[in-house]
């Protein structure tokens, strides 16, 4: 009730005078209703397009509300082609998403683009194949005109014609495609489907033409081995003339079966590379795998047998880096020291000293690091195992890894997370004594972040809104006031929120910001509060969209009526239409 | 489209170092360089792309903030970065030519393994 009353003395400060309005709905508002009250407010819009826009808008959720007919009529009531083909297309990707391919035909063919005719005749074509219907998606296909939007129709029907083991079908459909990668799609799911050593070099040689050589290696391999008979896939890839296609689509098959668990013979393959590039990769593919399956040891010697330098030590950090990330540190350092080079080493290092902090041996860390002989990667791993540290709530630790690094900005890096953790610990006051002599940065800017929030969320707003003021890049200090504010306004805190969304520099952010708030305490049922948010702002668009996005939060709540009220209040007619059709949109099944 | 962009940071990252005397302040190749990616097998095959990355006493700044990039390179131009962020991550090395540089790159995302190689050329001082 007090909401309500809260409305009504909204309005006569917002409205001088009311807008023309439809009549009321009798009873508790329905969805039919706010959408019959948002299109007489569309009605009454004078500039032809935004009418048109609104009619577009209104005749889509109508079309998601199930509504089809009604919102045919509609959008074809619209007299601009260009919103009349934007609303139909809208229509008929809103109906075809709730699984409707039957009522979306009329509203695609109605569409006057050829393009986006096209292009909606193929989403439904698409739902069609995605319920099994391929009788009838080959009739919608046929009726596309001839262009990318037919090709990938094409692509989808021959592929689920492949699945369904319709090979000659997906033949003849995949024949009538005429670009590259759609008929490579096509083609390759035909080559799964029937592996022949005629499927697969014809997938090949017109995956070759397309960018990134679409081929589906996996599935075709596993295919093969299903069957039992994996030497045409090789023999054919042996085939291709263009010696870098032929290499890439060796490694594409060594890395299928690396993957299908058939190392010795992916290493053959890849060991059949004739470009030293190509082949290292090949084989690093191949470790990468192994790796990843549990098979250090074989990853390890494989990725020991690559010749050229470069390539094995990039292959030994990639290792180095998934048993880190995986936990395995004592398989991280096996592959780290592999590495014959010092410096090259010293990341591999760096990243496993990391991890060990990072699962909280701490100590560990502090050794691995200590070994690291060049002073540049010794700062940076000191700084990293601080984060960790300082992330896993170790701050004695944290700080002990950190008061070493000579590097000011390393130093800065690891200092500011340990701030950042005190300030998850709830002592935000000990992270701004460490904060103070650090020099301006990104690492800085993110803890005095940490710490308004920490100050923020503990109560203590007036502390908050000081530091998050003392962040030094204005694009990062306007992002946290903003996320301050709507952490407040969701809090219910209006007051604070408000501070927080002012203090924002950029107008724009302050606007946003505000809108933001006004939304967050219409949820939090603050509703007085989100219109004197609303209202605070400046400029007049972005007001009314404010005040919009609280009637569409109001309606969200299930508060339909208050948020009826609210937009009714809205003079101007574009604005009122879209807020009734935000409603209508937002209110609850 | 993420493990395409983190590894070729990496990429971009390592050729850039292997242009970086990071051991002294102001080295010869302090600038800006465009480093050129192509992705050749994984998430990222069959792309090309190029990034302008600085160079400062030696050290690559990449300033697109979605990662954090380390990284150094040997007298004899041996280079290694190594690129770390939230959603995953990426390694590359390479090595000093005269005024070019080439080398490999490796990464790993919730989009799967990336492989490839790498190239650069300065663009200024």
């Amino acid at each position: 009730m007090f909401a309500r009353a809260a409305i009504v003395a909204s309005l006569l400060i917002i409205t001088a005078a009311g807008p023309a309005q439809a009549q009321a709905c009798a009873g508790p508002p329905t969805r039919a209703c706010v959408l019959e009250q948002a299109l007489a407010a569309a009605r009454a819009i004078a500039d032809e397009g935004a009418r048109a826009q609104a009619f577009g808008q209104i005749a889509v959720i109508e079309a998601g509300a199930g509504l089809s007919d009604e919102s045919l009529r509609l959008a074809q009531s619209i007299t601009d082609e260009l919103w009349r083909d934007s609303a139909l297309a809208d229509i008929v990707a809103a109906i075809t998403k709730a699984g409707k391919v039957a009522p979306a035909l009329p509203a695609a063919r109605a569409i006057a683009d050829d393009e986006r005719r096209s292009q909606a005749l193929a989403l439904i074509a698409a739902a069609q194949v995605k319920q099994g219907d391929l009788t009838g998606a080959a009739a919608v296909v046929a009726s596309i005109t001839p262009g990318r939007a037919r090709n990938a129709a094409l692509a989808g029907l021959a592929e689920a014609n492949a699945r369904a083991g319709n090979v000659a079908a997906a033949q003849n459909v995949a024949g009538e495609i005429s670009d590259a990668p759609a008929r490579a799609a096509a083609l390759g799911a035909i080559a799964v489907a029937q592996p022949t050593a005629a499927n697969i070099a014809a997938a090949l040689n017109v995956a070759a033409m397309a960018k990134g050589l679409p081929f589906p290696f996996d599935p075709v391999v596993g295919a093969l081995l299903k069957a039992g008979n994996k030497t045409p896939a090789l023999e054919v890839a042996q085939t291709i003339n263009n010696p870098d296609l032929r290499d890439r689509a060796l490694s594409g098959f060594a890395s299928a079966l690396a993957k299908a668990g058939e190392i010795d013979d992916a290493v053959a393959l890849a060991r059949s590379i004739a470009g030293d590039a190509a082949r290292a990769e090949a084989l690093g593919n191949i470790a990468t795998i192994a790796a990843q399956a549990g098979k250090v040891a074989d990853a390890l010697k494989l990725a020991q047998s690559i010749t050229d330098e470069d390539a094995r030590t990039t292959v030994l950090l990639a290792l180095v880096e998934a048993e880190a990330r995986a936990g395995q540190t004592a398989e991280a350092l096996q592959a780290a020291q592999l590495i014959k080079d010092a410096l090259s080493r010293a990341p591999a290092l760096s990243r496993i000293a990391a991890a060990q902090a990072a699962m909280g041996n701490g100590e560990a860390a502090l050794r691995l690091a200590q070994t690291i002989k060049d002073e540049y990667w010794r700062d940076t791993t000191r700084a990293e195992v601080a984060e960790a540290l300082a992330k896993a709530g170790k701050i004695p630790e944290a700080t002990r890894a950190a008061q070493p690094i000579k590097d000011p900005e390393q130093r800065g890096n690891g200092l500011a997370a340990i701030a950042a953790a005190y300030a998850q610990a709830g002592k935000p006051a000990d992270g701004l004594k460490i904060m103070r002599p650090l020099k301006p940065s990104r690492a800085r800017d993110e803890a005095l972040a940490a710490i308004a929030e920490a100050q923020a969320k503990a109560g203590t707003a007036t502390e908050a809104l000081a530091v998050a003021r003392s962040i030094s890049d204005a694009g990062r200090r306007d992002k946290t006031l903003a996320s301050l504010a709507v952490g407040q306004a969701a809090a219910g805190n209006d007051a604070a929120a408000t501070t927080f969304a002012q203090a924002t520099d950029d107008e724009d952010r302050r606007n946003g910001a505000l809108a933001d708030v006004a939304g967050a305490l219409a949820k939090a049922g603050k509703v007085e509060a989100a219109l004197a948010a609303a209202r605070s702002i400046k400029d007049e668009q972005s007001r009314t969209d404010a005040v919009r996005g609280v009637a569409e939060a109001l309606a969200g709540a299930g508060k339909v009526g208050e948020a009826l009220a609210l937009a009714q209040s809205i003079q101007e007619d574009t604005a009122r239409a879209d807020a009734l059709s935000s409603i209508a949109r937002a209110m609850p099944e | 489209m993420l493990a395409l962009r983190l590894t070729t940071i990496a990429a971009a990252a390592a050729c850039a170092l292997a242009f970086a005397d990071g051991a002294q302040a102001r080295g010869p190749y302090d600038g800006s360089w465009t480093v050129s990616v192509a992705g050749r097998s994984g998430a990222c095959a069959g792309g090309n792309y190029a990034y302008n990355v600085q160079i400062v006493n030696g050290s690559v700044r990449y300033n697109g903030g979605d990662a954090q990039i380390s990284g150094r390179v040997s007298g004899g131009g041996a280079v290694v970065v190594r690129v770390v962020s939230s959603q995953g991550n990426a390694v590359g090395s390479g090595r000093l030519r005269g005024n070019t540089g080439g080398g490999s790159f490796r990464g790993a995302s919730q989009q799967g393994a990336c492989a490839g190689t790498w190239t650069s050329q300065r663009t200024g001082m």
